[in-house]
């Protein structure tokens, strides 16, 4: 009579999303560690060669202060991109659970 | 543990399960929407150098690339899951804001812009399109 091995599905399922897990959340955090220092480094130094067209006279007070708002509207953008790509890591994991789920079951299935 | 089955039942809602499960959170990546957010970025690099001239003698190629960024923002609209996205054009094209549409809404109020100024929020323009063209290459590329 045909059987299904429980055991066997649901060890090999939790093990291997959990290796899914470990390599696609640590890649992101990697990822959004290094985009984020590079966008911090990059707002510093534009508020920085903005102060300095400013004290030079090239540019204007209120030029002075678009520059500098327009780096806070810039850290919306760089989070909306960060909290799109988080979503994409958790759909890209969900669908790789599902994939292990449906190999596991298909393993698990004794005829 | 060997459970026997009569048939192929516990395997079929396995596979019932996961095809109702697998849903998304955010739109698959789209060459379409990647391109229209490539060229506007172009377009409104290229019209910036522009501002230190009057307004009113560049009308016409304003409205050319508001009307390029009109279309990829509204292509993005449309496109299911998508709402983050969406919320970048708006922080980008938004008058009030100080990114594109700001620069536009101070070209527009000043008559012109300085060289200086220009070079500087040309890097800030060019970030800005660089984060939605980011976010539209991290999409999963298909589900």
């Amino acid at each position: 009579m045909p059987g299904f091995d429980t055991d066997a599905f649901t060890s090999t399922s939790l093990s291997k999303s959990k290796d899914l897990a470990a390599i696609l959340f640590k890649k992101y955090v990697t990822q959004a560690e290094s985009d984020t220092s590079d966008f911090l480094q990059r707002s510093k130094d534009g508020v920085t060669r903005a102060g300095l067209l400013y004290a030079e006279n090239k540019i204007d007070r209120d030029d002075f202060e678009d520059l500098v708002l327009g780096k806070k509207d810039l850290a919306e953008m760089h989070a909306l991109k960060q909290a799109g790509l988080a979503s994409a890591t958790i759909d890209t994991f969900t669908n790789g659970v599902l994939q292990i789920v449906l190999d596991a079951a298909l393993t698990a299935v004794k005829f | 543990m060997l459970r026997p089955i009569r048939n192929f039942s516990l395997v079929s809602a396995i596979f019932a399960i996961c095809g109702l499960v697998a849903c998304s959170t955010i739109a698959t990546f789209d060459q379409a929407a990647y391109d229209k957010a490539t060229g506007a970025k172009a377009e409104a690099l290229a019209l910036m150098d522009k501002a230190t001239g009057s307004f009113n003698s560049h009308l016409t190629e304003i409205e050319a690339v508001n009307l390029t960024i009109d279309k990829a923002y509204e292509y993005d609209r449309g496109r299911l899951q998508n709402s983050i996205t969406v919320q970048q054009w708006e922080v980008l094209r938004d008058p009030n804001k100080n990114l594109f549409g700001g620069f536009i809404r101070r070209w527009r109020e000043k008559g012109s812009l300085k060289p200086d100024y220009i070079t500087e929020k040309k890097k800030d323009i060019a970030d800005a399109f660089d984060q939605i063209t980011g976010l539209e290459i991290g999409k999963p590329k298909n589900h």
